[in-house]
């Protein structure tokens, strides 16, 4: 009879806790405790690192997603050195065009136009391998490879130089490895190899390693600085440090488009020329404005 | 002692009961477009989490901003980054009580419907009444559907001078869940 009574005290007890309203704030938190388990989880992937595909000239780590098509377009103007040139304006040294399209979100594919200084098609890949994420299985930065197969197709003489095709040939390998370390900065590191089949002389190196390092800080919603910087590793005799590439300046975007303004001692703008230790002096005013202009557009099968 | 175990038994089948009144769904659908003349802007996620507590007559959502797809991968990115900030506040809560008692027992349709309650979006709290049309089907699920509108200043979602032709400052949203 104890016994009976002992549990009927304890469920009489139970009954009592249970019937005991919480408040409503305890309610809701409970209820969207509740909810926040049963969410699906979305895969922590640290987005918007750089606004582009380029830091300024050279690739960063974002992708062009999948059935997502970027076209760009691209200038660098002559030297700034006064008004009787209309600080560089009136001269283009490099028009470029590429157009980027995302097999999927980690394979993009890419065709590129430089028209100076030797009419350079570039066909490039670049493969998202690793992505930054945060959450509950973090992953600290994000890694891409990037590789472009290069023909110049100007005229070359003699005769003997224009039919050489192979000689026509450079290939470009970056490893880009990028992390966002809040909201405002990212920073990456690129190491790069160019390999030329055939070079200018004798004396200019067939294989050039670089190492690329460049960030962004971002000082409004729309606006950020960026800056990057091309080491190229003084393995070769021609080797000369002043001629390093260097480019300051800043993505502006504006909801489909993102413009790049910059200055650079780069004349070219694709990174078979660029990332060659062939620049001008960026300390002896050889300095360059140029900018870019992206535009994307949908071939998503939901665009309507 | 039997009466105190029958009892027991009684209360766990009562407690097991109530824990059905529950319904939840995984994958609501919610749809949210912004029409101006320059541009229309629509964004769907069908991973929206909820629960209908019939014997409260509660309902609770609860969708991670991510999980919204855009036709363009830089608005989507624009979205996460530039407006709601979803790595500060990763999702979009609502709660609200029905005004009338829904059975669940026999199908039919509740076609006027009102849930009123608050909503969370981008840290702001804010109440939110919405009109709601609620099936009961023959095989027990249930449907509740509803379209409303926000406004995006309510919840303090800035929209910059650049792009203020392109972005509504009331945004249409559809929502659909079914729950079992």
């Amino acid at each position: 009879m104890k016994k009976r009574l002992a549990v009927l005290l304890l469920i009489v007890c139970s009954l009592s806790v249970y019937a005991q309203e919480p408040t409503n704030n305890q309610q809701d938190d409970d209820l969207f405790a509740e909810l926040d388990d049963l969410t699906i989880e979305s895969d922590n992937e640290v987005i918007a690192t750089f606004k582009s595909t380029r830091l300024l000239i050279g690739q960063s780590t974002e992708r062009v997603k999948q059935r997502q098509l970027h076209f760009r377009i691209s200038h660098v103007f002559g030297k700034i050195k006064g008004i009787d040139n209309f600080f560089g304006l009136d001269q283009i040294n490099n028009m470029h065009i590429s157009l980027e399209y995302g097999l999927t979100d980690f394979i993009q594919l890419g065709i590129a136009r430089s028209n100076k200084p030797d009419k350079t098609y570039s066909n490039s890949i670049k493969i998202s391998a690793l992505r930054q994420r945060d959450g509950a299985s973090p992953f600290p930065f994000a890694l891409s490879y990037f590789g472009s197969l290069d023909i110049k197709t100007r005229e070359y003489f003699p005769e003997a130089r224009n039919k050489n095709f192979s000689g026509r040939l450079e290939y470009v390998n970056q490893l880009l490895i990028s992390r966002k370390f809040n909201k405002d900065l990212s920073l990456q590191v690129s190491p790069t190899f160019v390999y030329r089949n055939l070079t200018e002389t004798e004396n200019d190196p067939n294989a050039i390693f670089s190492i690329a390092m460049g960030g962004r800080y971002l000082i409004s919603r729309s606006i950020s600085l960026n800056a990057e910087y091309y080491y190229t590793l003084p393995t070769f005799d021609t080797h000369d440090g002043s001629k390093n590439t260097l480019a300051v300046g800043m993505d502006i975007e504006t909801g489909g488009h993102v413009f790049q303004l910059y200055f650079t001692n780069a004349f070219a703008l694709h990174p078979g020329k660029f990332a060659i230790n062939q620049s001008g002096d960026f300390f002896n005013r050889d300095i360059n404005f140029g900018f870019s202009i992206l535009r994307e557009f949908s071939f998503s099968k939901k665009s309507k | 002692m039997n009466k105190s175990l029958t009892l027991l038994l009684v209360l766990l089948t009562v407690a097991v009961t109530q824990a059905q009144e529950k319904l939840i769904t995984r994958t609501g659908v919610i749809t949210f477009s912004s029409e101006t003349s320059m541009e229309n802007i629509e964004a769907t996620s069908s991973q929206a989490a909820s629960i209908f507590d019939t014997s409260k007559n509660v309902i609770a959502f609860n969708v991670l901003l991510k999980s919204f797809k855009f036709e363009k991968a830089l608005m989507e990115e624009h979205f996460n980054e530039k407006y709601v900030h979803s790595d500060k506040y990763p999702a979009a809560k609502f709660k609200g009580t029905i005004d009338q008692d829904i059975d669940l027992n026999t199908a039919q349709v509740y076609n006027d419907v009102t849930i009123s309650g608050s909503m969370i979006l981008h840290g702001v709290t804010s109440p939110k009444t919405v009109k709601a049309v609620i099936e009961v089907m023959e095989d027990k699920s249930v449907k509740v559907t509803s379209d409303f509108k926000i406004t995006l200043a309510t919840y303090k979602v800035e929209i910059p001078s650049l792009v203020k032709d392109k972005i509504s400052a009331d945004i249409d949203v559809n929502l659909e869940a079914n729950y079992k």
